[in-house]
């Protein structure tokens, strides 16, 4: 479960900064974002990165959490490229 | 690491790279051992604790050395690196166990 | 001067790759598949099924040893767990004087033993441990040469992923970029994204690999304080001197209460091994050690208990910075403690480490065949690269199918049973390395990719036909076991076919191109 929840959070990390990237936002949203908007999601993808970090270590424990996370991580980000790839297809 | 495309220009390249190759992998090996074998004397630590902590930095240390060998602009500069390296480190590891001995 | 270091960079990242990246490549996937040895080996020893309560299996196990081997040196006992359902036990037979202990063969000194003490009768196969031997210590050479060569290796992959990193400028900027169907660049992307993502976890896993053995490749810390490297590992860790046994028979305490003392001791951790020396005497001992699945670190600790009394004599715990961050380095690298989840992740970084290095090798004969002055007529070193690819990223899969399959067919009574297994896996590589030599090279990958799905393919169904234990019972009995391993097997035949079935179709504009797509890694 807390893979899970942590699992999501990361794609959803990913998703918003991949969104944040000016050359993926065609694809991603089908419009260019202003600047703000930009920062904004740059933002948020890191502090839902944090959540996941955060939950990994509340459900596994401080050191597991933190290995765990990496991993987590590496999903996350596959799973966003997968996501992106789907909608360019 | 200028690339000249001539036939000379290619063979002279490679024999910049093969000294680089032997600098890195002989040279930068010998300097880390001496490094971590003066780390492994020098640091404020039990004997047994001081080794294993050298030890385990002894592969950051090999890799940071090789990286940086290719960096160097010149072969000349490595080689007075790699020179100045033995001999400060060496003559340190042999000074040390001189006046203090192995277990 | 900046752009010439990044240059260099790049050439190192290029040359130290491809020295070593067939090695490395099948260091990732057998080191891979080792994070799932338990379950290979239970599924190549089919007819284990017991699954007992640790504490009275041991107890059994002490009286097998002690009707068998009443005067061994010492026994070893491993109790049964989650992972293994049957009790390992071994022992160190009494030395004769004057005579020097003679290498037996395995068998000799060891057994299998079920929850009450009995010997179970297994095929005779080295199962996932020979993937796990096989990551570090190779094959069909001496174990000391083979380490060094590993940790060339590793030295030169940690290099690698360093001048990669710096190679690479636009790693952030690059994150998310993957195109398919635009030859290099797609294999480029396949590179970069797989590097990427997994960055952390392949400088770990690299780093924490060369300390699992640093003491060999590099002794110089050790030396520099100790004339002898046995003071040093007295010191570090103070075992007990071996104490002669007295000749006055007494018998051995119950062991359960001692494994109860033990798990109170560590907080609810199981015990992992069991040594008994000089059984049956009053100087007899046990030792239980920590079990590895409950703490990162590698190095557990362990209690030492009288065997004739009972009594604690003595209590191992870690103790120091440097020698407790060692055990962690270690203790993540193989990543015993890790349960289901945390295996998992581990089993997908793995995977994703074998297709970085497997889409690094295929980078590079793509990125070549392009300068070359005539693409269809390429030289020698670039004919042998491409040729010792197929041979490496198709034939080890290829291998461990056949692995897989030898260990159902081969005869149960065949002489030398689990070397054959093994000897089965290396002629597989070797024949796709023939093949991968005597086609053109885009059939042969088709060819070889076709051949190591179909032999993927044939596992389940082999084993559904030989043992009793598969898929379809697996479901129903809940064995979910032999559901996963028939599910695993499945997924790399369809990913290995996908492949052949991607290269076959590669258009013929992209034909000097290598085409197989890098899905055919995801199989590794």
């Amino acid at each position: 479960m807390i893979h899970i929840l942590a699992i999501c959070a990361s794609i959803l990390g990913f998703g918003c900064l991949c969104a944040a990237m000016a050359r993926h936002q065609k694809d991603l949203l089908g419009r260019p974002l202003p600047r703000q908007a930009q920062r904004w999601l740059l933002g948020a993808g890191g502090a839902l990165l944090l959540v996941a970090l955060a939950t990994d270590m509340a459900g596994l424990g401080a050191a597991y959490g933190a290995i765990a996370w990496f991993g987590h991580l590496t999903i996350g980000a596959a799973m966003a490229v997968t996501g992106l790839k789907w909608k360019t297809a | 690491m200028a690339v000249p495309p001539t036939r000379t220009g290619i063979a002279q390249q490679r024999l910049h790279v093969l000294a680089r190759a032997i600098a890195a992998i002989i040279g930068g090996y010998v300097v880390t051992a001496l490094a971590v074998a003066c780390l492994a004397r020098l640091l404020p630590m039990r004997h047994a604790e001081a080794s294993i902590a050298a030890t385990l930095a002894s592969f950051a240390i090999y890799a940071g050395i090789i990286v940086a060998i290719f960096w160097a602009k010149s072969m000349l500069r490595v080689c007075m690196g790699l020179g100045s390296a033995l001999l400060l480190l060496g003559a340190a590891l042999y000074l040390s166990i001189l006046t203090g001995g192995r277990l | 001067m900046k752009e010439s270091f990044r240059q260099s960079m790049a050439w190192l990242h290029t040359w130290t790759g491809l020295m070593f990246g067939w090695l490395l490549f099948a260091m990732f996937l057998t080191g891979t598949a080792a994070y799932f040895q338990q379950e290979i080996s239970r599924w190549m020893r089919p007819e284990l099924v017991a699954n007992a309560d640790p504490a009275n299996a041991t107890q059994a196990a002490i009286d097998y040893l002690q009707a068998r081997q009443p005067d061994a040196e010492s026994w070893f006992i491993t109790p049964p767990s989650v992972r293994n359902p049957a009790t390992e036990v071994f022992w160190q037979p009494k030395k004769v004087e004057g005579k020097p202990p003679t290498r037996r063969k395995r068998g000799e000194t060891s057994a299998t033993l079920d929850g009450g003490g009995h010997p179970v009768t297994v095929r005779e196969t080295r199962g996932g441990f020979f993937l796990y031997r096989f990551h570090f210590d190779l094959h069909y050479m001496p174990v000391i040469w083979a380490r060094y060569v590993v940790g060339v290796a590793a030295m030169f992959m940690l290099v690698a992923i360093l001048s990669g990193i710096i190679t690479h400028k636009k790693i952030f900027a690059d994150f998310f970029m993957l195109r398919f169907g635009k030859g290099q660049r797609s294999w480029l992307d396949a590179h970069n994204v797989t590097a990427v993502f997994a960055l952390p976890f392949y400088l770990m896993i690299t780093y924490t690999g060369l300390v699992t053995l640093a003491t060999q490749y590099m002794p110089w810390g050790v030396m520099a304080n100790y004339a002898s490297t046995e003071t040093f590992f007295e010191e570090l860790f103070p075992g007990r001197a071996d104490v002669p046994r007295s000749g006055v028979a007494a018998p051995l305490v119950s062991v359960s209460p001692l494994m109860a003392i033990a798990s109170r001791t560590w907080g609810g951790a199981g015990v992992g091994s069991i040594q008994v020396t000089n059984p049956g005497d009053s100087t007899a001992t046990i030792t239980l050690r920590r079990s590895a699945t409950t703490a990162i670190g590698a190095r557990g600790e362990s209690i030492v208990f009288g065997g004739p009394s009972g009594k604690l004599l003595d209590r191992h715990a870690q103790e120091g910075g440097a020698l407790a961050t060692q055990s962690v380095m270690v203790g993540i690298h193989a990543g015993r403690f890790a349960d289901w989840g945390l295996r998992w992740l581990y089993f997908l970084s793995g995977i994703g480490g074998t297709i970085m290095v497997g889409s690094g090798l295929v980078l590079w004969t793509v990125k070549r065949r392009a300068k070359l002055p005539d693409p269809m007529q390429p030289h020698f070193g670039f004919r042998l690269v491409e040729r010792l690819n197929i041979a490496a990223i198709v034939g080890l899969p290829a291998g461990l199918a056949t692995y897989f399959l030898a260990n159902r067919l081969l005869p149960i009574a065949m002489a030398d049973r689990a070397e054959w297994e093994i000897n089965s896996l290396f002629l597989a590589w070797a024949g796709v390395l023939f093949w991968a030599c005597v086609r053109p090279q885009r059939r042969a990958w088709v060819e070889s990719l076709s051949c190591a799905a179909a032999l993927f393919v044939a596992v389940p169904i082999v084993n559904a036909l030989t043992v009793p234990r598969n898929m379809l019972t697996g479901l129903m009995t809940g064995d979910w076991l032999f559901v996963a391993f028939d599910m695993a097997m499945v997924a790399l035949a369809c990913a290995l076919g996908w492949a052949a079935r991607k290269a076959a179709r590669a258009k013929p504009k992209t034909m000097h191109r290598n085409r197989p797509n890098r899905k055919e890694l995801i199989t590794a």
